[in-house]
C-alpha cells in the first residue's frame, strides 16, 4: 500500500464575519464540518462539489492560509501546526497552490523570467536558475521566447502554464489545483488535462484537484471525494463513483442534461 | 428588413488600433435575430464573442473604428443604424428594451446598495413612486429568478450572496425593465454544473413565458444545443458558420464547428478526446488566408493563400470555408 502524504482528520473551519460599519452582526458560519480524508503519494484526489460546499476552505487550511477551528492536518505524519522555521519553509515548498484565476496571481510589473527567477531563489547561481527555467518551460510546453514578456502579453492558456511552471519550481510533492478548469472552453480544458497528466508522469507529484465538474475530473483522478454543505458525503475510487454512485447528491452531479436537474435544491 | 426580425447586423467590422497596426477584432459580421428566437454564440476564448455582444449595445472601446449596420426593430428604438446614433439615442438602446447579463454578476452589482434598491432603480419613475407595489414587483422578480427567500435577498448586500444567488439577482435586474431582448454574455462560466442548469432552466422558462428574444454567449456546446434555435460559431473575430442549432449539431459543415462538437462529445466519454492542435491566434498576428487553416486537419494550400468568403451552406445557414464538409 502507498504511503500517506497528507492526512486530514475531523477538519472543521468556521468563519466569523467582520464587525463594523457595513457588516451586519451574524452568527459564526461553519464552512467545513468534520472532514477527514487522506492523499497517498503519487495519487490524484479530486474534491468535487457545488460552489460554497467548502472545497476551497479545505485547500486553504491545507496550505496554511486558514486556521482550522478543530481537527488536524498531517503532512508526512507531521502535524502542520507543529511545524516552524526551516520545517515550515520546507512544507511550504512541498505543497504548492495553482489558483483558479492564474492571471491574477502573476505580477503585472514583472516579466515572466523575473517571476520565475524569484521563485527559484534558493539557486544562487544564475546559470543554474536559467537552466531550471528552461526545464520547467519545457515541462509545461512554454516557448523560451515568453521569458521577456509581461503577463498582459500572454494568452489565458500561457498564463496558466506560467502559474504551473512557477508552482513546479520548488519541486513540490503536492500540487493543490483550485478549479483549474473553471471558465475555460473545452479545447483549453483538454490541453490542460493532457498537461497535468504529463507533469505527473515527469515530476511524480500528487494532486489535490478541486473542481465542480465531475465529468472532467474523471480524466485525472484516482479517487474522488464528494463535498456538500461542508461535509464529505461520499468517497471512492473514480470508477466506483461513476458506476455505483451511492449518495443522491453524487447521482445528481453525474447528470448532464438541464432537464434532469431540479429547479432548486 | 424582414417583419419578424428584431435585430439585423450586416457588414459589421470593428478595428482596434494597436502599436503597429489597426487589426479587425470583428470582421464581416452578418446575422439576424428573429423575434422570440434564442441565438447562441459559441467559440473558444478570444474568438470575439464578448466584443460582438458589447457591440450590439454600442459598448465598443472609445478608440475603436466601426463600420457596417446594426439595426433594431423594437418599440422605443429608432429603426436606423445604431452606428449613427447620438449618445441620447444610444441611451434608449441600452435602456429598458434590452437586458444585459454579464459574466461576472458580482461585478455588475453595486456593492453599497441592497439588491432590492438596485432592482427598484430600474423600474420607471411612475412604478417606483408607488413604493409598496414596486417592492412587490421586485420580490416577484427575485422569486421568478429562482431565489427561494426573495425578501431576505431583497434586504441583502451583494457581498452577502453566493455566486449562484448573485447571478440570479443579476437575472432579476436584467428582467426588471421587461426587455424584449436579453443578451447574456457567458453568464454561467464560473458557476457549478447544478447552479448553471438551475439558472438556465429558469432563464429559458422565463424567456418563453415572456416571449423574449435571447442572445446567449456560451462556451459549453451542450448548453447551447439545449437552449437555442440558431447558432453562430465564431473564430478569430469572424463568423465561421451559422445555422439552425439542430442542423449544425446534426451536420457541422465547417471543420472548426466539427472539431468543437467532437470535443464536446468526447468529454462525455471515457477516453480523453484530442483537442484542437495549437491555440487561437492573437488578432495582431493572424495567419494569411483562412485564420483557422494552421489548426485545420482538412487544410489545403488554397486555405493559406486566400481568406474564404461568407457563402450559403447546404443546411440553410452560412459558412466561411473553401472546402466545407458536406
Amino acid at each position: 500500500m502507498k504511503a500517506k502524504l497528507v492526512e486530514i482528520r475531523d477538519l472543521t473551519i468556521r468563519y466569523r464575519p467582520k464587525d463594523g460599519p457595513g457588516f451586519r452582526k451574524r452568527s459564526v458560519f461553519e464552512a467545513v464540518r468534520a472532514v477527514s480524508f487522506e492523499i497517498f503519494k503519487g495519487e490524484t484526489l479530486a474534491l468535487v462539489g457545488e460552489s460554497g460546499s467548502g472545497k476551497t476552505s479545505v485547500a486553504m487550511a491545507l496550505l496554511g492560509f486558514t486556521e482550522p477551528a478543530q481537527g488536524s492536518i498531517f503532512y508526512d505524519a507531521m502535524d502542520i501546526r507543529s511545524l516552524a522555521g526551516s520545517q515550515m519553509q520546507k512544507y511550504r515548498r512541498s505543497v504548492q497552490p495553482v489558483f483558479q484565476d492564474s492571471a491574477n496571481t502573476l505580477n503585472p510589473r514583472m516579466t515572466v523570467g523575473a517571476m520565475m527567477e524569484d521563485s527559484l531563489w534558493p539557486l544562487h547561481d544564475r546559470v543554474s536558475r536559467r537552466k531550471r527555467i528552461a526545464e520547467l518551460f519545457d515541462a509545461v510546453g512554454l516557448d523560451d521566447r515568453i521569458y521577456r514578456r509581461y503577463s498582459h502579453q500572454l494568452s489565458g492558456g500561457q498564463k496558466q502554464r506560467v502559474a504551473l511552471a512557477r508552482a513546479l519550481a520548488p519541486r513540490p510533492e503536492l500540487l493543490v489545483l483550485d478549479e483549474p478548469f473553471s471558465a475555460q472552453d473545452a479545447s483549453i480544458q483538454i490541453n490542460l488535462i493532457q498537461l497535468l497528466r504529463n507533469i505527473k508522469t515527469t515530476f511524480g507529484c500528487s494532486y489535490l484537484l478541486i473542481s465542480h465538474d465531475l465529468h472532467l475530473v474523471k480524466f485525472l483522478a484516482d479517487r474522488i471525494a464528494i463535498m456538500k454543505s461542508g461535509e464529505i458525503v461520499e468517497t471512492g475510487n473514480c470508477i466506483d463513483i461513476f458506476l455505483r454512485p451511492v449518495h443522491p447528491y453524487t447521482q445528481l452531479l453525474l447528470k448532464r442534461k438541464a432537464t434532469e436537474f431540479p429547479e432548486s435544491t | 428588413m424582414n417583419k419578424t426580425s428584431l435585430l439585423e447586423v450586416s457588414d459589421f467590422e470593428l478595428r482596434l488600433p494597436q502599436r503597429w497596426a489597426t487589426p479587425a477584432i470583428l470582421k464581416d459580421i452578418h446575422f439576424e435575430v428573429k423575434s422570440g428566437e434564442s441565438l447562441a454564440i459559441v467559440g473558444e476564448s478570444g474568438s470575439g464573442k464578448s466584443m460582438l455582444c458589447r457591440s450590439l449595445l454600442g459598448l465598443w472601446p472609445e478608440d475603436a473604428q466601426v463600420e457596417g449596420r446594426i439595426v433594431y426593430q423594437m418599440p422605443g428604438i429608432k429603426v436606423d443604424n445604431i452606428l449613427n446614433f447620438t449618445e441620447k439615442e444610444m441611451e434608449k438602446v441600452r435602456g429598458r428594451q434590452i437586458g444585459f447579463l454579464f459574466q461576472e454578476s458580482m461585478a455588475s452589482l453595486n456593492p453599497v446598495l441592497r439588491c432590492g434598491t438596485q432592482i427598484l432603480d430600474i423600474f420607471p419613475p411612475h412604478v417606483r413612486r408607488q413604493r409598496k407595489e414596486a417592492r412587490t414587483r421586485a420580490l416577484q422578480l427575485l422569486h421568478l429568478s429562482g431565489l427561494e427567500d426573495p425578501s431576505k435577498v431583497y434586504r441583502s448586500y451583494p457581498h452577502e450572496l453566493s455566486g449562484g444567488m448573485a447571478q440570479r439577482v443579476a437575472l432579476a435586474l436584467a428582467l426588471a425593465g421587461s426587455p424584449s431582448l436579453l443578451i447574456a454574455d457567458e453568464p454561467f462560466s464560473a458557476l457549478d454544473i447544478i447552479t448553471t442548469n438551475q439558472i438556465i432552466r429558469t432563464l429559458v422558462k422565463l424567456t418563453k413565458e415572456r416571449q423574449m428574444t435571447v442572445v446567449l454567449v456560451l462556451h459549453n456546446l451542450q448548453l447551447a444545443a439545449a437552449n437555442s434555435d440558431w447558432m453562430i460559431v465564431m473564430y478569430a473575430g469572424r463568423i465561421m458558420e451559422q445555422g439552425k442549432t439542430a442542423d449544425l449539431f446534426d451536420k457541422p459543415s465547417h471543420p472548426y464547428s466539427q472539431a468543437l462538437l467532437s470535443i464536446a462529445d468526447g468529454l462525455e466519454g471515457d477516453k480523453l478526446p484530442d483537442g484542437i492542435p495549437g491555440e487561437i491566434p492573437s488578432i495582431e498576428a493572424l495567419p494569411s488566408g483562412c485564420p483557422f487553416h494552421p489548426r485545420c486537419r482538412y487544410a489545403q494550400p488554397k486555405c493559406a493563400e486566400l481568406e474564404p468568403a461568407d457563402q450559403a451552406a447546404v443546411h440553410g445557414g452560412r459558412i466561411r470555408c473553401h472546402y466545407p464538409l458536406w
